[in-house]
């Protein structure tokens, strides 16, 4: 019966394992999670109890002063980086897009970033932004300035520096390797016609390679918006909490000293809501771009 | 492309399977250190008269089990380690060590505890953790093992520990969780260079410390006026303890279990703290005991307040650019008089372990009055009597008759009935609230008093 089950069926063979699979990872535990969120459990204590939407009452009546300030600056964090990486990341695409000499040895160096695991970048860029005995600011001493790199006003821009400089080279490979696959026919087309450089830009470079931007910007904006390892090794989402992104306040409430697991989780799930809605909206972007090439 | 997704789940899935393999691994040595014979719980018979006879009893009993310890980063750690080959060798019990940053181990105590995995014998635990693993009941009561006999040897001495660690930083609700490894008060270290130079003298009260960091902050060439530890959270908190008392303050008022955030007299201490970091080094909201310390180290700032237990960094050449310029005085006197830090470290036994009483030699043996020179000499903070009063010990570092002061000042906050580090069960909580106000008002997004009045707020809420 299993047998014709899955004869008529021939699709359920070749996805089971990744629903299982899902299924266990990561379905069970989201649902543990809205679970958690609605207790009031606290690490180390044996029982707990049913609060309901306490925890979310608490979130959205300003009672948790921090995150409402934890959602501006994740929200800001995500745009700010994705902009940025995706600006500097299409121009460096350009740029690489042409034949020169040691070609290989400038990708080699744009793997670099891309393959060092987030929490030791943000270990060095710590020691390199120390204020007093930082290589940074030893380089600029020579220009007669100083900056306190990871003081109250400059901490989210150092790290969103250290973003920008982890992921752009990302973004860059994307976007070349985009550039790589494009049909040749329309830009002969174009040629024989007589357009300028902007108007083959405009009208066929570009919308041939919006899936591949939309792409990029799918996996820095939601990758950025739940962003953890750097700040993290960075600045422990201080000083105050000028750096603590959505991800850090979860911690810092679940695990880091206070031990409040159901209110983390609450955050948790808001954490969560954002980052579907955002990339729904995108891959649906996404969708239409891919469409309109084809 | 499909090709290198493929290759690409496969790894992660192969990844996968590695790390649950290695954690089945880990539970299996675990669950293999349970004691195997009968004689947990009975109390071990034999001599015990001296360490070498207690080795042999030990041994006959424990021999071959293995211990498990989850251990903090710090000196004495480190000394502990020292000492371990010849605690194996004499008792024949193996010793497992985890040593971990101290968020992350309590963490891992903790996530240990609940998940009832049991994994650890023998826990480190900061005096600010112990009555939150009381209420928890993450450690063990230990009255019952120091007041028997066979099981604690006359030659570990528990009435030597300086009395303000035994009442102040290991009990919880009258019993004994912990014993006493590293203790620290805390005091300024000074530079006497600088304060010859300009004919000052160290400070005895707080508005002069105020004053003279005040006068030294950019008086030379780079050199701020003070450092200590601010950063938000914990360290912020522990920060403005360190004064607080000194002012009359608190976060609750220990006899009634009220808050007492928005107390003026607590307001006064944070007005004080914030004043008195205007004049660190500009990111000092950043620090951390480490940082605070490397700034002063390195001849950054005039004044320090920090740490006992650190002293021995600033007087090392090796680490110190100013080992040979310093000089120590005790935290000045305050409004309401005078009183000290105290805080430090214990070990304890996890209620979950299945070698209780190996466990209890294994704390016997590190922390016992015979070992104890040895511990200071590989590097450990001391916390007995006699070793403050060793004329060898105190002419190698020039710091301890101070640290005896200090902790005298200390004794005053225990006599009157107040422990430095408020006894409540959610302390863990109210520390990183109030250390996150403070590290606000220093930060100059809310004014002293109504950081204090938020904190009182949420203080509340969570005493309540």
């Amino acid at each position: 019966m299993i047998r014709s089950y899955f004869k008529k069926r021939p699709h359920l063979v070749y996805i089971m394992p990744a629903i299982v699979i899902l299924g266990a990872l990561t379905i069970i535990p989201t649902i543990f999670l809205y679970g958690l969120s609605l207790t009031n459990y606290e690490l180390g204590y044996p029982t707990f109890d049913f609060v309901w939407l306490e925890n979310y009452m608490r979130l959205f009546t300003g009672k948790d002063a921090e995150f409402w300030y934890s959602v501006s600056i994740s929200l800001g964090f995500m745009l700010v980086t994705t902009a940025i990486e995706l600006l500097l990341g299409f121009w460096l695409a350009v740029l690489l897009d042409r034949e020169f000499k040691l070609k290989f040895l400038v990708f080699a160096c744009m793997i670099v970033p891309v393959a060092m695991t987030p929490s030791i970048t943000g270990q060095i860029w710590k020691l390199m932004m120390n204020a007093e005995y930082g290589v940074l600011n030893y380089f600029l001493q020579f220009f007669g300035g100083k900056v306190i790199w990871l003081s109250g006003e400059n901490a989210f821009w150092s790290t969103v520096l250290v973003d920008v400089w982890q992921n752009t080279p990302f973004v860059a490979l994307i976007i070349y390797a985009g550039m790589r696959s494009l049909p040749s026919d329309p830009y002969e087309a174009a040629a024989i016609d007589g357009a300028g450089k902007l108007q083959v830009f405009r009208n066929i470079t570009m919308p041939l390679l919006w899936p591949m931007i939309l792409l990029a910007v799918i996996f820095r904006a939601i990758d950025s918006l739940k962003t953890f390892d750097i700040p993290y090794s960075l600045t422990q989402g201080g000083p105050g909490s000028t750096t603590e992104f959505l991800s850090l306040h979860v911690y810092r409430l679940g695990f880091a000293g206070t031990g409040w697991i159901g209110r983390s989780a609450a955050v948790s799930v808001v954490l969560l809501v954002l980052t579907t809605v955002i990339s729904m909206v995108l891959i649906r972007l996404y969708r239409k771009g891919v469409e309109n090439k084809g | 492309m499909s090709n290198k997704w493929t290759k690409l789940t496969t790894v992660m899935l192969l990844a996968a399977v590695i790390s649950a393999c290695g954690s089945g691994n880990g539970n299996g040595n675990s669950a293999g250190t349970g004691n195997t014979g009968g004689n947990s719980g009975g109390a071990p018979a034999g001599a015990t008269d001296t360490i070498e006879a207690w080795g042999e009893t030990i041994k006959s009993q424990y021999g071959g089990d293995t211990l498990n310890l989850a251990f903090a980063s710090h000196p004495s750690t480190e000394s502990f380690q020292k000492l371990t080959a010849d605690f194996e060798k004499l008792t024949g019990i193996k010793v497992k060590w985890e040593v971990m940053e101290e968020t992350y181990l309590k963490n891992k105590q903790l996530l240990d505890y609940t998940g009832k995995t049991g994994s650890y014998d023998v826990l480190m635990v900061d005096g600010f953790w112990m009555s939150e693993y009381g209420a928890k009941k993450v450690v063990e009561p230990l009255d019952e093992y120091i007041g028997n006999e066979s099981l604690t040897p006359a030659w570990f001495d528990y009435e030597d520990i300086i009395p303000a660690y035994r009442n102040g930083i290991s009990k919880y609700e009258e019993k004994t969780y912990g014993i006493p490894t590293a203790g620290e008060t805390r005091f300024i270290a000074y530079r006497k260079d600088l304060f010859d130079k300009y004919g000052k003298q160290a400070p005895t009260t707080m508005d002069e410390f105020l004053e003279l960091a005040q006068f030294f902050n950019g008086k030379e060439d780079g050199l701020y006026g003070v450092s200590m530890r601010a950063q938000r959270g914990v360290h912020a908190a522990s920060g403005l303890m360190t004064i607080m008392y000194n002012f009359g303050g608190g976060f609750i008022n220990q006899q009634t279990g009220e808050v007492t955030m928005n107390d003026p007299k607590t307001v006064e201490a944070l007005q004080f703290y914030v004043d008195l970091l205007k004049n660190a080094p500009k990111d000092v909201v950043s620090y951390t005991h480490e940082e605070a310390l490397s700034a002063f180290m390195t001849g950054k700032s005039a004044m320090w307040l920090d740490a006992t237990a650190l002293a021995k960094r600033i007087l090392d050449p090796a680490s110190s650019q100013v080992y040979d310029k310093v000089a120590f005085a005790p935290t000045p006197e305050g409004p309401d008089g005078k009183a000290s830090a105290l805080a430090g470290w214990n070990m304890s036994i996890s209620s979950l372990s299945k070698n209780k009483e190996a466990a209890w030699a294994f704390i016997v043996y590190m922390n016992s009055k015979v070992n104890a020179k040895a511990y200071v000499e590989g590097g450990g903070v001391p916390v007995r009597t006699s070793i403050y009063e060793d004329q060898e010990l105190v002419a190698a570092d020039p710091s301890y008759p101070v640290q005896l002061a200090a902790l005298n000042d200390a004794n005053v906050l225990v006599e009157k009935g107040i422990s430095w580090i408020p006894p409540h069960e959610k302390m863990g909580q109210i520390l990183d609230r109030v250390g996150y106000y403070v590290s606000a008002a220093m930060f100059g997004e809310v004014t002293a008093e109504e950081a204090a009045r938020k904190a009182q707020e949420e203080l509340e809420d969570i005493a309540g």
